[in-house]
């Protein structure tokens, strides 16, 4: 019995990596989010042109795992670490270790709050949620009631993303912002909490839903309740399924935010690290405002 | 005096017979750990290192502690689906009393607290409320993550001082703190179990209630006190991990009953009670984190991880079930 126990060990550990001369160690929050499969597979490409052997770990959206993960690529010794912090705050432990270790870190898409990092790259989140704003004053004409979904709550890309989207919103007295929940950045959370906004509000014309996957989730509710004609929905990230539903005129725009783009800057910059070269500290990613209009 | 001797000879034998069984319900597992050990051995250069080894046992001793107080709640035939929760939110009230007094003193004490009010709730509906642990703990679960998420407003309580951190995160030496913590309440709990008439009633109650009740044994207080030591260790590791993060999440722990109650069930555990160890449990965490550990450092996808470790418990259930 016990040597079919290692026998079948052995056969489940096909995918097993050999150490290669380079290695990079990417922390991701979660898999489980389109934004970030893009993510990680932009990051592979790159790292795969450039000869550096990838480790990825998936701390499926928990602070927890994340902080073993790290734990574990700094024994596994990576030359660079990669990391899509679950909490900004929760991080702060596990990347000083890294820190103190020797090991660079590079942070993408949120920080690790008060650490000196080597590289830290982002968006404007401000900025995304401004053009998205914009977008959404645009097709209501400047009237109109919204529904706003949020991130998760205390992010500082929720945060931004809401401050942006707001300043813009602010300036017309026509628009009326009706109610502002969290579907922490889910698809399934804001389909549920989509129905009951529904519910309560009787008139809506617009949704503007902090990412993609909780847009699409809102669109799912919409649809059920038979009233797509009468909402806009608006996103940011322009996953996949976003595209998607702007071609079938679900969804009227979403901001690109380059995911592959941005993780392959981070493997250059871990590259050029690892090469000994200086790499800059902050690294902000430009973003472009998606709808029908400049769709492929 | 021939009649003395036979006696003696007879409970000499009947103490053999004990660590002969004890043994043989361990030794499976540990051999299934040793196994589990030489493979990652030979897959990753790093597992077999002093800096992993020592990792493991700080990954795997807030798992541990929790499932030790599990080991109680189903050794008396009962079963404690809210440890996770109570884990949050014991780690939200520590993070709280340490934000408003400065004190970490003060701030464990009130983790502690929480975690032992929650389970004597789930002990006192449980004994004499006479509704099914299951359904206690299972409602449980959802108040008091509930209750967290409405303290904190769904936002991390952040900005901890950094003295705190020493507790889940900190070294002795070279071994890690929570370890030392960990292995400290293994040692407290062996002796509760082994040694102490507690330990023994807490057995034979979910061994044979009925039996128990007749032989005068205080069934019910010894119900509760179970549910008050799942409750007390639930919060010591909610307060590791807000300590290890330096953040108290309200979303902590999201699913650590699972976890915990596999560490139990694979230590040799009965679901229907009387059955199961602290050492049992030991080597049950210990498997589990050793899987986790090997995996990620070889760099198993997160979900072909999950599959991997249900079939391995399974195998492990399985193999020892065989002796």
């Amino acid at each position: 019995m016990k040597k079919i126990v290692v026998l079948l060990l052995v056969v489940l550990m096909a995918g097993m990596v050999f150490s290669a001369n380079k290695v990079i160690g990417f922390a991701v929050s979660t898999l489980a989010n389109p934004f970030f499969v893009t993510m990680k597979e932009g990051g592979e490409a790159k790292a795969a042109e450039l000869g550096i052997e990838m480790i990825t770990l998936d701390a499926q959206d928990s602070s927890e795992k994340q902080f073993s993960q790290i734990q574990d690529l700094i024994t596994r010794n990576v030359d660079v670490l990669i990391v899509n912090p679950t909490d900004s705050d929760a991080v702060v432990p596990a990347v000083m270790e890294a820190v103190m270790m020797g090991i660079p870190v590079i942070t993408v898409t949120r920080p690790a709050n008060g650490v000196d990092v080597a590289q830290h790259l982002d968006i404007d989140n401000k900025e995304a949620g401004q053009l998205a704003g914009e977008a959404l004053v645009k097709a209501l004409n400047g009237k109109g009631k919204v529904a706003i979904l949020e991130g998760i709550p205390g992010a500082p890309s929720a945060n931004d993303r809401q401050a942006g989207f707001l300043e813009v919103v602010d300036q017309y007295d026509g628009i009326e912002v009706v109610t502002s929940l969290t579907a922490n950045y889910a698809r399934e959370e804001a389909a549920r909490v989509m129905e009951d906004v529904l519910q309560g509000n009787p008139e809506l014309d617009a949704v503007y839903a902090h990412n993609d996957e909780m847009a699409l989730g809102a669109v799912r509710a919409i649809i059920s309740a038979g009233r797509m004609d009468e909402i806009k929905v608006f996103g940011i990230d322009a996953v996949d399924d976003a595209l998607e539903a702007i071609k079938k005129g679900e969804m009227v725009a979403t901001v690109k935010q380059q995911p592959a783009l941005q993780m392959a800057m981070a493997v250059e910059a871990a590259n050029d690290l690892m090469e000994g070269k200086e790499v800059e500290k902050l690294v902000i990613v430009p973003l472009q405002l998606i709808t029908i209009e400049n769709l492929q | 005096m021939k009649n003395q001797t036979k006696q003696m000879q007879l409970d000499s034998n009947d103490h053999i017979a004990k660590i002969k069984r004890l043994l043989k319900g361990e030794l499976g597992l540990l051999l299934i750990l040793v196994v589990l050990v030489i493979t990652f051995m030979i897959l990753s250069p790093y597992f077999f290192t002093s800096r992993n080894l020592l990792n493991i046992t700080r990954q795997v001793s807030i798992t541990l502690i929790v499932a030790i107080g599990m080991t109680f709640v189903i050794l008396t035939g009962e079963i404690d689906l809210s440890v996770g929760s109570l884990a949050a939110l014991s780690g939200v009230a520590t993070a709280a009393a340490l934000s408003a007094s400065g004190s970490i003193f003060l701030a464990i004490l009130t983790g502690l607290a929480m975690g032992f009010l929650m389970g004597s709730i789930n002990g006192l509906l449980t004994v004499y409320g006479k509704v099914q642990s299951f359904i206690v703990t299972l409602a449980m679960l959802g108040i008091a993550r509930g209750i967290g998420l409405v303290w904190t407003g769904g936002k991390p309580i952040s900005g901890l001082p950094i003295a705190f951190g020493k507790l889940g995160a900190g070294y002795i030496g070279p071994i890690p703190f929570s370890t030392v913590i960990a292995v400290g309440v293994f040692i407290i709990a062996f002796y509760f179990m082994n040694r102490t008439k507690h330990g023994i009633y807490m057995r034979s109650i979910g061994a044979n209630t009925q039996a128990a009740e007749l032989s005068a044994i205080p069934v019910k207080k010894y119900r509760v006190i179970a549910f008050m030591i799942s409750g007390i260790l639930s919060g010591l590791g909610g307060i590791l991990i807000t300590s290890r993060l330096l953040s108290a999440q309200p979303t902590a722990a999201e699913g650590m009953e699972l976890n915990v109650i596999a560490a139990v069930i694979l230590g040799g555990a009965s679901l229907s009670g009387g059955i199961g160890t602290v050492l049992g449990t030991l080597l049950g965490a210990m498997v589990i984190g050793v899987i986790d550990n090997g995996m990620n450092l070889i760099g198993v996808s997160a979900f072909f991880q999950q599959i991997v470790k249900g079939i391995i418990i399974l195998i492990a259930v399985m193999a020892k079930r065989g002796e």
